[in-house]
């Protein structure tokens, strides 16, 4: 076992190499840029989704208007021929 | 990336990369594989760091990471060399195999060095665990005790062990070579 308790006398501590923080810095850049990324994807999805949202309910509002408008035209149409109608009777 | 929390990573990085290094390299055996390790660690670190309650101590937090990092590094070698897919292996045949390139070793020490080396990684994690730490790295038992968080005595009793199934490894490992060298004599003289 005295190679086992000599062993700390030939193995010498290693320097880092300088180079190793500016990887580990480029992949956390990669990284956040890719995070930026993704949630720029599901900002421009909701956005999206308002949108579409929006658009539906003015196309809703539109309709609706305009059924009124035709149901109030076909009741005035209605009571004036009845009313011209009556006279005629 | 928030300025702050890189500013703390850098701050980490500057304290504990070279033991952190060096530990890996005691397991890996070579530069690259430690180097790309290292950065793995940081990268947790980096990503963990607002989950850290400070429980423990940093440095004991971070020698868990490298730990794991290493030996799941070299599981992951392992299986890609064997070409994919779930396989039951232990690291034992893997530390015969593996080639030995420690840039921390002398070429007059590297024989007996590696022989060492791959013994000790051919014992059960903790025993290993225990050994790179205390007898390679030579910290003292309790800082060993600290950094594995377990007792003083249950780490005596691990290295008492570790030696005892080292040796048996060793002597075993010096028959197998005599029985090599006295075929190789016997094969020579009847030649």
């Amino acid at each position: 076992m005295k190679q086992l308790d000599q062993i700390k006398g030939k193995v010498a501590s290693v320097e880092v190499s300088p180079f190793l923080w500016t990887r580990i810095q480029s992949q956390l850049e990669t990284e956040e840029i890719g995070n930026n990324a993704y949630r720029f994807k599901w900002q421009l999805t909701l956005i999206a989704l308002v949108v579409v949202m929006i658009n539906s309910w003015g196309i809703m509002v539109y309709r609706r208007s305009n059924n009124q408008n035709a149901n109030s035209n076909a009741s005035t149409y209605i009571s004036t021929s009845t009313f011209s109608m009556i006279r005629y009777e | 990336m928030s300025q702050s929390k890189f500013q703390d990573l850098a701050s980490i990085y500057k304290a504990h990369s070279k033991w952190v290094f060096n530990l890996a390299l005691h397991y890996l055996w070579s530069k690259e594989d430690a180097e790309e390790v290292t950065q793995d660690v940081f990268l947790k670190v980096h990503h963990q760091l607002s989950n850290f309650r400070g429980e423990s101590q940093m440095k004991t937090w971070i020698y868990r990471i490298t730990v794991n990092s290493s030996l799941d590094f070299l599981k992951a070698k392992k299986r890609t060399k064997r070409g994919g897919g779930l396989s039951f292996f232990s690291l034992n045949d893997d530390a015969s195999e593996r080639q030995f390139n420690h840039p921390g070793v002398n070429i007059e020490h590297q024989e007996e060095v590696e022989a060492i080396m791959r013994k000790i990684a051919m014992l059960p994690k903790k025993q290993m665990e225990s050994l790179i730490l205390h007898k390679v790295e030579g910290y003292s038992l309790a800082e060993t005790a600290a950094l594995m968080q377990l007792s003083n005595k249950t780490i005596e009793g691990l290295i008492t062990k570790a030696k005892k199934n080292l040796k048996e490894k060793l002597e075993s490992h010096q028959d197998s070579d005599l029985l090599i060298s006295s075929n190789w004599i016997i094969s020579n003289e009847t030649t």
